[in-house]
């Protein structure tokens, strides 16, 4: 259990190699079975995985291909729409199923290499590759029907997409925890996701939002990735309401609070 | 691995306290087989990776911001950039124009402070003040000065934006210019040239807009007095041909000739006819009033042929002159409405003039506020501390795997 045993120097090394590639096949194994179990092989099988959020994406795509009238010429509204929401969609379901993985997952515990870490991260990374999958192939369809651009600074893009992925995923850690530890909790997620949308920036620019509210929504990590996104996606728009770095910070102290919640929920799961 | 066992107590709360949840921070006790060796060294062997990856990095950066980042002086210089709003001066006109084409301030501000932060800035200040030696002062270290003596353009400009800061505040309207140096009179002299510049280009600015405005105007009242004139001059042409200075006037009093005329013919044929009844046609009488009549008879046809018919008669050049006066009354009205529009952009001009106004001075920095080194070091070592400890807690997950 300790992490720092006594045979520490060159076999301390050798057991963080061998530990990494078990952990590797572990949550590779994982994203195998979350797709057979939830899409199974029938008819399209995997192919769901990217066509569900495109059917989602491109609704409200459709939706905002009007609405963004005030900015056209500007930049293309379809687009605009249709990153701001597939980005947020990561968020929604890497946090949303974050809070039934210890229950539905329970029984793989008994497996000693598979831990709860495992199965979240497993998640994280399937939902938010399906997603970017999703988000690239409507994009390219976006630009081929003429309604749209190709991404303007892609490094930017991915470096966005990848934040947000990140972030869902420390976020989902503690929230795992502490709705396994108190049901109430789990009531909870879903109205502050639900919240979450109109106001975390997938739809808006902050340059677009008056004084005092641009101030405090800059603070906000979730406004910040939008606007990377944004800024990311589109030539005309440069966005002065973001800073990786800042992100970056967040990010990694969420992880250290996931990280240290699920160290402290383990004791308390019991598998009978 | 004993997380995961099954266990038999119940779920208990969050209990911090318990020895064997906690994650051990400590170094472990040293090996029973190992040869003795001093206390300090085995800490230093086990707490090498902390020491590796916060410790010196945060060192690193304290002894450099302590031992080698020179002081920076800032001199700090606020304005606004407004309107004039006294131009109206009781002229509705002005104040309705005025009040109609919104305040040009905001982008002028903003116009300002984008150009503070341009290479023309840069290049005008240039002009003025050894940029490359202000950044290159002897008190400066190596690593924050400005590197090379004869920048590009380019690199200068770089390093410009990186000394100099312009915010504008759009709730406010004041414009905040912070000047960084590494001497306390050149941040305030960059600053002053700055100000200078600004107030410069904001003055170019109405300038441009006050030509542009007016320049219109007054071409549109050169060309309808121009038509003014030719008009005039062409009415002034006509009477000297004609011989006639007011042909509605002859034509006039030859109406009332032909009609006098025609008057006098007709009593002296009525009077002929009494005559004839009554006189013998042959008497001298008779003849002088029928001569009379023949003359009277010649004349009116004169007098007609005079007002109408030939090519010398009245009516066409009363036509001609008719037009010609029409086109006069029309130069006349065109100028009236270019005059009045001059006057317009005058005071159009007048409200849209704007000025740089200095709210704060550019002081005079007394104390080094810059590089803010605890502040540094703080954040270095406080981000490095988050980075180790999800490091240390990831890898502790990875090792778990593998026992």
């Amino acid at each position: 259990m300790r992490p720092v045993s006594s045979t520490r120097a060159k076999g301390g090394f050798s057991t963080l190699i061998q530990g990494f590639d078990v952990q590797r096949h572990v949550i590779g194994a994982l994203i195998m079975r979350e797709l057979h179990t939830r899409y199974g092989r029938e008819n399209i099988g995997y192919l769901w995985m990217i066509v569900e959020p495109m059917l989602l994406a491109a609704a409200v795509g459709a939706l905002h291909a009007k609405a963004g009238g005030g900015h056209a010429g500007i930049f293309h509204p379809v687009p605009f729409a249709l990153g701001g929401y597939c980005v947020f969609m990561i968020f929604r379901s890497v946090i949303g199923r974050s809070e039934t993985t210890l229950e539905a997952n329970k029984p793989l515990l008994y497996h000693r290499t598979v831990t709860l870490f495992d199965m979240l991260l497993a998640r994280a990374l399937l939902e938010g590759a399906a997603t970017l999958a999703a988000l690239v192939i409507l994009l390219a369809g976006t630009w081929a029907l003429g309604m749209g651009a190709p991404i303007a600074r892609p490094l930017t893009f991915i470096g966005a997409v990848l934040l947000m992925t990140w972030f869902a995923f420390a976020l989902s850690m503690p929230v795992c925890a502490a709705s396994y530890l108190s049901k109430a909790v789990g009531k909870f997620v879903h109205p502050i996701i639900y919240i979450a949308m109109p106001i975390s920036g997938g739809f808006f620019l902050l340059a677009w939002i008056p004084q005092p509210f641009r101030g405090w929504l800059s603070w906000s990590p979730l406004n910040q990735i939008f606007e990377m996104l944004h800024t990311s996606q589109f030539e005309a728009i440069e966005s002065r309401y973001f800073d990786p770095l800042y992100i970056v910070e967040w990010c990694l102290a969420l992880t250290l609070v996931g990280l240290l919640s699920l160290r402290v929920v383990r004791p308390h799961v019991h598998l009978t | 691995m004993d997380g995961y066992v099954p266990t038999a107590e119940p779920a208990a709360p969050l209990d911090p306290e318990r020895p064997t949840r906690v994650p051990d921070w400590s170094p472990p006790p040293a090996s029973a087989k190992a040869p003795p060796e001093p206390a300090w060294r085995a800490w230093l062997k086990a707490s090498r990776a902390f020491l590796l990856i916060v410790m010196l990095p945060t060192l690193t950066v304290a002894a450099f911001e302590y031992l080698v980042a020179a002081d920076q002086y800032e001199s700090e210089a606020h304005f606004i950039v407004r309107a004039a709003q006294s131009g109206g001066g009781g002229s509705s006109l002005g104040q309705l124009l005025g009040l109609g084409g919104g305040n040009p301030s905001a982008a002028e501000a903003y116009g300002v402070s984008d150009y503070l932060l341009s290479h023309d800035a840069v290049a005008a200040a240039r002009r003025t003040i050894d940029l490359p030696a202000l950044f290159r002062r002897p008190q400066a270290d190596v690593i924050t000065r400005l590197w090379s003596a004869r920048p590009a353009p380019e690199t200068l400009l770089k390093y410009y934006r990186r000394q100099v800061q312009v915010r504008f505040d759009s709730e406010t309207g004041i414009t905040t210019l912070s000047v960084r140096a590494f001497q306390p009179a050149d941040a305030h002299d960059l600053a002053e040239t700055l100000l200078r510049l600004g107030e410069g280009r904001i003055n170019t600015l109405n300038q441009r807009a006050l030509d542009d405005g007016l320049s219109v105007a007054r071409r549109q009242l050169a060309e309808a007095e121009a038509e003014v004139a030719q008009s005039q001059s062409s009415v002034t042409r006509f009477r000297q041909d004609g011989r006639d200075i007011d042909p509605e006037r002859t034509s006039a009093a030859q109406i009332t000739l032909a009609a006098g005329l025609m008057q006098q013919l007709a009593q002296a044929r009525s009077q002929l006819d009494g005559m004839r009844r009554s006189i013998d046609p042959a008497s001298p009488q008779y003849v002088a009033l029928a001569n009379q009549v023949r003359a009277l008879e010649a004349q009116t046809a004169a007098a007609q042929g005079r007002l109408a018919g030939s090519s010398g008669s009245i009516a066409p050049g009363l036509g001609a002159y008719e037009g010609l006066r029409l086109r006069q009354q029309f130069a006349a009205k065109r100028y009236e409405a270019a005059a009045q529009a001059l006057q317009a952009a005058r005071e159009r001009s007048l409200t849209q003039q704007t000025f740089l106004v200095r709210v704060v001075e550019p002081n005079l920095p007394g104390k080094a506020l810059y590089p803010k080194r605890l502040k540094t070091v703080a954040t270095v070592f406080f981000c490095l501390l988050l980075a180790y400890a999800v490091g240390w807690l990831v890898l502790a997950g990875v090792r778990e795997h593998a026992s």
